[in-house]
């Protein structure tokens, strides 16, 4: 019986209600959707692993080439900069111009001699280890704007096969298939010959990214006959793709590595490097990103889950509030209590179902849009949409506080005699704030008597607005903080930098001129985090690092690093530099909101990693002959490895983070809907709760306006209040999220919010809560005075 | 005439069904006078005295007041209820958060010529409950803080809606004496409604009504509340 009263009181309340449904179908659908497209992006991805067997590493063996005397080198301290000088060396397409066709051949000619004691390696590793492999060239060619990376299709049958999307394979010499940049059927020129692309399709090795993040070359991949790839000419990159049986065994491989690649050395002079930069990355970039993606999810749809349920909480209980008359009736009439408590359960229940169908229905829709939208950027095809119920399960348990709370309110309501509870429907009493504010206002003019009063005499109610209005600040200030996340990474990594141009050398060098020089070197941090250790001299022009002198076994390290090991300053830290360990000081922190890295004494760095005399391998200028590698002499290119203009570093950080923003402005768009559907909430509450009173004032012959005045505005300073008290809230529950987050995903991320963000936060609060107000009051203007009057009864 | 009306009709429409709550009422009131609109409950009453007061809308018809038409435009319909017009419900419909005082101050605030409060307080007897909240007073009290509200604005014409409807005999003559009281003093013209026969007998007019229409019309000897018959 009482539960189909209070049903039907569900049509009187519409507009709250399908508000408090929308609020909850906006967050299950927020927080499924983006769930669900990760898992449909994750699957995907293992099934696009499986099915094109890729490979787990990718081993390439190298000579010890180097323009510095072999004399030079302490081969015991040989380190892994060093070998990625090398490589570096080998790979770019820079250096074609200044090789003569005959030094590529002779080049060429070593590897194959190394070929073969390659696969004698392989064989005697495959053993202990058990894997197959395959031996994958390619060739690379820069042309234009465009690195074209070259495969022979007879070498990608077993493992890392490319996935055929469109067309068909080539059957003869002169048809090629390419990747999705190109036009199917139309021919492409390379090295001045034609080739008829047949085929469009992904290569399992380039799931991502198609730019180049270092040089800023788009990266395109063409796979040839056999035939077609021995004739053609171009860099020549060499090595095994190895697949284990067991993809634990991988893990052993990895262990053995070190002490493995050390015996190849010294009995062979041969090193190999297993390829991370080039390769594995490209493969494996597409998880790292899913599982940051779900770092942020999870954090930040927690938090927002938090906000929304706060708000529908408040609601149902502003609802059962306004029933007291009715409690109060049922329990004259002889209701049991709990009969009369749990009727209350329709609200959070009818709400919660409903919220929950819709949430489900739309967010199975926009998986499809929202997985395709996050592959975008990747070379895969998209063949799984996954849709459960996991994300919904995980959610739903949270909204099941709702009725429980609404439970507690209203046993709370109930258990009050039933004659206090008509008499504070009808009647509010008078509390003690009310007559002290009356007794301190006494001689004020009598607008602001009227208004003090009329906020403070329903305390309850006042509280209750308040909070609703707290609700939507908190979202307001969440969406812009959080909407700026990325930005500040980017900015504050560039921050103390004046150069306009890195550039980035293929060899360790020792002559000078007008920069500031800087030796770049990996090391490692307990054996398997691995930092950038930067030697900088104590005079630099172009950035600055830190105020004090950086002396030998001295370290500046950054704020991502502090962080993750909460460090302080006079530490100490131990970094494994080529295979001896250094302890060195910290004696300042810079900012620095990616990776991790440390600046020491550059000299000091040289000879720790073999070098008899000061040497580097990056330098900061501001020279504008670097704008183009063609403004400087071939001896000088031939030592270049890459040139970075300073913005294209900010655009490839700001494109590497592309997906974590979109999540992130996901987020922030459902966030704000959510606020928007809140202020309209509060506007319609105000105007509800002073019905009665416009009503009167208006029969009494008062104006629009002066009603606006005397009761609408009372809350508008309240507004204001509870905006700025809710920034400092949601900054430091934002800073408590954001730490964990930090940790997980390698990243310092500054919580800020600007003041010209305040305003605008202040401006889409009140713009909306006043057009919500407007709205609702011309909706009661429609309904006669009288009714209003008889309704408030 | 002070007020009159041409063919006004009101009629209700709820899921399609039409409902003629008023029909073709004809009827005119001159100033000063005290008129009695009597009828069984649902005869009509309300509704049309929320349409002569401007509270409701008109299906159909006319209504002068003072010679001219009432305008339909929201702010001149506030504009006669600011300056000429007093109201008094049943509910009393007092505002729950101000004061006795409080509430009478902020209707004196509409007019230029009000009377003061110390007179008004003095014509409804309600001296000892000025700082008193509405839901400290008794329903009789009630009504008269509801009635010193409506005139202190020294309003052309009151309209009062079941005045003693929720009161005992007492308080009722009480209230009654006090409008015949007001209407003796500043010449108001007062419109009161009621289902009580007891009642109509203090006005100088009775109309009477039965579904939705005027079945009788008489002049009347006005009759001291305080001696009538309490239906
Ligand atoms: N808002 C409304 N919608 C539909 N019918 C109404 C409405 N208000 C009043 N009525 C109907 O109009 C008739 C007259 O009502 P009313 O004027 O209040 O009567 P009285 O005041 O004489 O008791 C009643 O039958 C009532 O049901
Ligand atoms: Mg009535």
């Amino acid at each position: 019986m009482l539960f189909i009263s209070v049903l039907k009181s569900l049509k009187d309340r519409k507009l709250i209600i399908i508000i408090l449904i929308m609020i909850i179908s906006l967050t299950i659908t927020i927080y499924n959707t983006l769930n669900l497209s990760f898992d449909s992006l994750e699957k995907t991805y293992n099934d696009y692993l499986e099915k094109q067997n890729v490979e787990h590493v990718y081993l390439s063996v190298n000579n010890n080439y180097n323009d510095l005397k072999y004399q030079d080198i302490d081969f015991s301290l040989v380190d892994t900069s060093l070998k990625k000088t090398l490589l570096n060396f080998l790979y770019n397409p820079n250096t074609l111009s200044y090789f003569e066709v005959e030094d590529i051949k002779k080049l060429l000619d070593k590897m194959d001699v190394f070929k073969t004691k390659q696969i004698a390696i392989l064989k005697s590793l495959q053993a202990k280890y058990h894997f197959t492999y395959e031996l994958q060239q390619n060739k690379i060619i820069k042309q234009k704007k465009n690195n074209l990376i070259l495969f022979n299709l007879k070498e990608n049958k077993n493992i890392n096969k490319p996935k055929l999307i469109k067309g068909r394979w080539p059957k003869e010499n002169g048809e090629i298939v390419a990747d999705k940049s190109f036009k199917i059927n139309s021919t492409y020129l390379i090295n001045q010959k034609k080739y008829k692309i047949v085929g469009i399709i992904y290569s399992p090795v380039y799931i991502y990214p198609m730019i180049n993040v270092l040089n800023s070359l788009e990266d395109r991949v063409i796979y040839l006959t056999n035939d077609d790839f021995n004739l053609i000419t171009g860099i020549l990159n060499s090595g095994f793709a190895i697949k284990f049986d067991n993809y634990k065994r991988k893990m052993d491989f990895n262990e053995d590595n070190n002490d493995i690649r050390i015996k190849l050395l010294k009995e062979n002079n041969i090193d190999y490097n297993i390829d991370t930069i080039t390769r594995t990355n490209r493969v494996n970039y597409l998880k790292q990103e899913i599982e940051n993606n779900r770092v942020l999810a999870k954090y930040f749809l927690t938090l927002l889950l938090g906000i929304s349920i706060f708000i529908n909480f408040i609601m149902i209980k502003k609802i059962i509030d306004s029933e007291k008359n009715e409690i109060g009736n049922e329990k004259a009439l002889g209701f049991s209590k709990i009969y009369i408590a749990s009727s209350y359960l329709v609200y959070p229940i009818v709400t919660i179902i409903l919220g929950s169908i819709i949430g489900l229905i739309v967010s199975s829709l926009l998986v499809v849009p929202f997985t395709n939208l996050y592959g975008i950027g990747f070379n895969i095809p998209i063949t799984n949409y996954v849709f459960n119920f996991n994300y919904f399960k995980q959610i739903i348990k949270f909204y099941l506080l709702l009725p429980l709370f609404t439970m507690i309110i209203s046993f709370y309501l109930v258990r009050k005699k039933s004659l206090s509870l008509l008499k504070e429907g009808s009647n509010i009493k008078v509390n003690i704030l009310t007559k002290i504010i009356n007794r301190i206002f006494y001689l004020f003019p009598f607008d602001y008597k009227f208004k003090l009063s009329l906020a403070f005499r329903s305390l309850g109610k006042l509280i209750v607005i308040i909070f609703i209005i707290l609700g939507a600040s908190l979202l307001i200030v969440f969406s812009l903080i959080i909407s700026n996340l990325f930005n500040q990474i980017v900015d504050s990594s560039f921050e103390n930098m004046k150069f306009k141009y890195l550039i980035i050398f293929n060899s360790s060098l020792t002559d000078s001129e007008d920069g500031d020089y800087l030796f770049n070197v990996t090391g490692s941090i307990k054996n398997k985090e691995e930092i950038n250790v930067i030697g900088i001299d104590n005079k630099t022009k172009y950035f600055k690092v830190t105020d004090k002198k950086i002396n030998q076994n001295e370290i500046v390290i950054n704020e991502n690093l502090k962080n993750k090991y909460n460090l302080k300053l006079d530490d100490y830290l131990i970094i494994k530099i080529g295979n001896r360990e250094y302890k060195y000081k910290i004696i300042d922190v810079t900012k620095g909101n990616t990776e991790i890295y440390g600046y020491v004494n550059r000299l000091d760095l040289s000879k720790k990693v073999g070098y008899k005399k000061i040497v580097y391998n990056e330098m900061y200028s501001n020279d504008n002959k670097y704008m183009s590698m063609d403004n400087l002499p071939l001896t000088k290119q031939d030592k270049i490895s890459t040139i970075l203009n300073i913005n294209d570093l900010k655009n490839n950080l700001k494109k590497q983070m592309k997906n974590l923003t979109a999540s992130i402005y996901f987020i922030t768009i459902f966030s704000l809907l959510i606020t928007f559907l809140v202020i309209v909430v509060i506007a319609y509450v105000i105007i509800d709760e002073n019905k009665t009173n416009i009503a009167l004032l208006k029969i009494m012959g008062y104006s629009d306006k002066k009603i606006s005045k005397l009761v609408l505005n009372i809350y508008t300073p309240f507004i204001f209040i509870t905006y700025f008290i809710s920034i400092p809230i949601i900054k430091e529950i934002i800073k408590l999220v954001i730490n964990d987050i930090e940790k997980q995903l390698d990243m310092v991320f500054l919580v800020t919010i600007s003041i010209p963000q305040i305003i605008l936060g202040l401006i889409i609060l009140l713009g909306i809560y006043f057009l919500a107000i407007r709205l609702n009051k011309s909706k009661l203007e429609k309904i006669p005075l009288e009714i209003i009057l008889k309704e408030s009864r | 005439m002070f007020l009159k009306t041409v063919d006004l009709t009101k009629i209700y429409k709820n899921d399609k069904i039409k409902n003629v709550v008023l029909k073709d009422i004809n009827l005119e009131i001159k100033k000063g006078q005290i008129v009695v609109i009597l009828g069984p409950s649902g005869s009509g009453k309300s509704t049309l005295l929320n349409m002569l007061s401007s509270l409701d809308k008109k299906s159909k018809g006319y209504i002068f007041y003072d010679g001219k038409i009432i305008s339909n435009l929201d702010f001149l319909k506030t504009r006669f209820r600011k300056n000429k017009v007093g109201f008094v419900f049943q509910d009393c419909y007092l505002l729950k958060h101000l004061t006795v005082l409080e509430n009478i101050i902020l209707a004196k605030r509409l007019s230029k010529n009000s009377f003061s409060c110390d007179e008004v307080i003095e014509m409804v007897n309600l001296k000892d409950k000025l700082n008193l909240y509405p839901h400290q007073l008794s329903g009789g009290e009630r009504s008269r803080v509801s009635i010193a509200r409506a005139i202190i604005k020294n309003p052309e014409i009151l309209f009062c809606d079941e005045p003693t409807g929720a009161l005992d005999e007492e308080n009722g003559k009480k209230v009654l004496a006090s409008l015949v009281n007001i209407n003796k003093m500043k010449k108001t013209t007062i419109i009161i409604v009621t289902h009580n026969q007891g009642i109509a007998l203090i006005g100088d007019r009775i109309i009477s009504m039965k579904d939705g229409q005027i079945i009788s019309n008489r002049k009347n000897k006005r009759k001291n509340p305080l001696e009538i018959n309490w239906g």
